[in-house]
């Protein structure tokens, strides 16, 4: 055959193999870079060594706030019943609040007996209308739609998205609590932490997404390990995963499994003196909620023995879309004061409630300087709110709303941000009583985030948007 | 060789005769005249039945009948506009359009409408980015609300921003009860 008298500077299949080789060292060289801009942001941030824990309460499907926090005073209260019609509490029902700023009286659900006890602790704050916004906006931007607003508003998926991210216009790719995550995990490596700073007690979720630590999920019994396998059945298995595998995929395989097997055990193991439900003074609900914050508080408790220093936990509820049987029972089918929602806050008051005395009943770890209770922060965060009219038997989507947060070191007993005008049509709705947030995701998260630890100048990194708005810290945290 | 033409002029000549006689026996009726005549049985035209406490106005496109050569029965013109009970088959027909121009939307827009029934409407009647109109046949309360067959607003629901779950409160006009017609 004769041979071809040309040669070809490089082959098709080399040109593939090369680009390939070039497209991977450049990914690498890319994440590389921007680990590198983590870790080195992270060398930066606060050197304070004291054990702190976020503790994220998603209320899922959309809390009413309305009903959470009421008007008190004889003219607002007026109002409030005016619209909310059949869903109204009755003024008498309320339990009075005091807050050391004053202002206008406000009173919380019958229910929520907890929360009022630790308001009046100065152990909780109130922050009014929150939610997501792209860049502050007015009712009459909003209506001339003139100040881009947070995309599909009032849709529950991307409200909560929005809501974890704190980035509403861009697409969604890490959490806010990830993006923190990432930041300050040198202190737990640096310290010998044995698991994940993100921990989920309630499943996969975006707010722990983060590009460096993932998010690691314990059910409220514990870590998941596996079952039937135990003694010499698991001893044996734990030598196999052991072993050199060739293929570089069964190697991996082996070493996550093990991994995950090693960490359920250490987890499981500084957990077990915390077991018992007479551990704790304060007894938790038995409810799925009560259940996830008392895991957490077990963890928490077992911090030393897993060498943390910075802990990120999601709980989360459901049940909060009430768009009907909001309130009443069978045999009271209009008393507002039971109900869908009356069950769904009395858990939470107690939860809260519970999980406030376990930190302030847990001791203080060696090398800790100050009461544990004063390094763990909880707080709310939801879809959105609803709607101050009634829709005859409860409300629908709303957009701002009012959360909670609770712990040591917040400055309670306290009320932040702009408490909304009940009107419909007022100065702070969008036509149909959703109250337009006066105060964003990104100020009550970086406010929170700046407390865990991350410095002023990292909190553009976690928080894009957060120049948009007045402040970056809203003050309820010491 | 000559002849050729004219051969064949005679032979489709003779074919044509052929077919038209074949054509006429088959299009002449083959009933015997010893056979009864056919009984026509009478067909009830049922008047549009008028509900004084229908609640729905359902518009109609008139039906243009073709001609009817003589005939003992009486011709009905529909009107226009009559009134009809509907149905949750024929309800859910119209919920299902309403699910097509969301999709319509959502595909148009990277996302479907959001809001209140008077805000999803107002965008679904134009007020969106491209002034597209997706709905047709449609009725709207004094709110500008979409209303349902039986006069209901709609519920929509946004669960995501690709999935809106559309509620018609069904014949009992009450929301959330097991008649509703819920589509997503």
């Amino acid at each position: 055959m004769k041979k071809k008298n040309y040669e070809l500077p490089m082959t098709r299949r080399d040109f593939i193999r090369r680009a390939a080789c070039a497209g991977v060292g450049t990914w690498a060289v890319t994440s590389m870079l921007r680990d590198l801009r983590f870790i080195n942001a992270a060398l930066a941030q606060d050197t304070q060594s004291d054990y702190k824990a976020l503790v994220c309460i998603f209320l899922s499907g959309g809390n009413d706030s309305n009903n959470l926090i009421v008007p008190a005073s004889a003219t607002e209260y007026a109002n409030y019943a005016a619209i909310r019609q059949n869903l109204a509490l009755p003024q008498s029902s309320l339990l009075g609040i005091s807050p050391l700023n004053g202002g206008p009286a406000f009173g919380l659900h019958p229910v929520a007996t907890g929360l009022q006890t630790l308001f009046g602790e100065g152990k909780l704050a109130l922050l009014f209308n929150a939610g997501t916004l792209v860049y502050p906006i007015t009712s009459a931007q909003y209506k001339a739609g003139t100040v881009a607003k947070p995309p599909q508003l009032f849709s529950h998926a991307d409200q909560v998205t929005q809501w974890q991210t704190s980035i509403p216009d861009q697409p969604p790719l890490t959490g806010w609590g990830g993006r923190c995550a990432d930041l300050l995990d040198t202190l737990n490596t640096a310290n010998g932490g044995k698991i994940s700073l993100s921990v989920t007690l309630a499943g996969a979720n975006t707010f722990e997404v983060g590009n460096l630590v993932s998010q690691y999920a314990v059910s409220s019994s514990g870590a998941v390990s596996l079952s039937g396998v135990s003694g010499t059945r698991l001893q044996a298995m734990k030598d196999i995963l052991g072993l050199n595998y060739p293929n570089m995929q069964e190697q991996a395989f082996a070493t996550v499994k093990a991994h995950s097997i090693n960490t359920a055990d250490v987890l499981n193991s500084n957990i077990t003196a915390t077991a018992s439900s007479s551990y704790w003074t304060t007894p938790f609900p038995n409810t799925t909620l009560g259940n996830q914050l008392k895991m957490i508080a077990r963890l928490i408790a077992g911090r030393a023995g897993l060498n943390m220093k910075r802990q990120i936990f999601f709980c989360s509820a459901g049940g909060y879309d009430t768009h009907t049987g909001q309130i009443g029972t069978g045999a009271a089918p209009t008393d507002t004061t039971v109900g869908g929602h009356a069950n769904l806050l009395s858990e939470l008051s107690a939860s809260m409630f519970a999980f406030q005395r376990a930190m302030e009943q847990l001791a203080t770890a060696p090398g800790e300087l100050t009461p544990l209770a004063t390094r763990v922060t909880a707080f709310t965060a939801s879809d959105f709110g609803r709607t101050l009219p009634t829709n005859g038997q409860g409300s629908d989507h709303g957009w701002g709303s009012h959360h909670l947060i609770c712990g040591g070191s917040v400055n309670g007993q306290r009320t932040y941000g702009n408490f909304p005008a009940l009107t419909v049509n007022g100065p702070d709705d969008t036509s149909t009583g959703r109250w337009i947030p006066t105060t964003s995701v990104d100020q009550y998260s970086a406010t929170l985030a700046r407390w865990f630890g991350v410095t002023d100048s990292n909190l553009a990194t976690v928080f894009p948007n957060i120049g948009r708005f007045a402040s970056s810290n809203l003050g309820f945290l010491a | 060789m000559k002849n050729r033409p004219l051969l064949a002029l005679v032979i489709l000549t003779a074919a044509a005769v052929v077919f038209l006689l074949l054509n006429r026996r088959l299009t002449q009726p083959s009933t015997p005249a010893s056979s009864p005549a056919p009984v026509i049985a009478p067909v009830e035209h049922p008047a549009p039945t008028v509900t004084p406490s229908a609640p729905v106005t359902q518009v109609v496109t008139p039906v243009v009948a073709p001609p009817i050569s003589p005939s003992p029965l009486p011709v009905t013109v529909p009107p226009s506009v009559v009134k009809v009970e509907p149905t949750v088959a024929t309800a859910r027909i119209t919920v299902e359009n309403v699910r097509t121009c969301l999709r319509q939307y959502g595909s148009m827009f990277n996302g479907n409408p959001v809001g209140t029934n008077a805000e999803i409407t107002r965008a679904l009647l134009g007020e969106n980015p491209k002034k597209a109109r997706l709905l047709d046949d449609f009725r709207l309360n004094d709110r500008g609300e979409l209303l349902d067959p039986w006069a209901t607003p709609y519920f929509f629901h946004q669960l995501s921003g690709r999935d809106t779950e559309i509620r018609s409160a069904g014949p009992d006009k009450r929301m959330w009860t097991s008649d509703d017609i819920v589509l997503r």
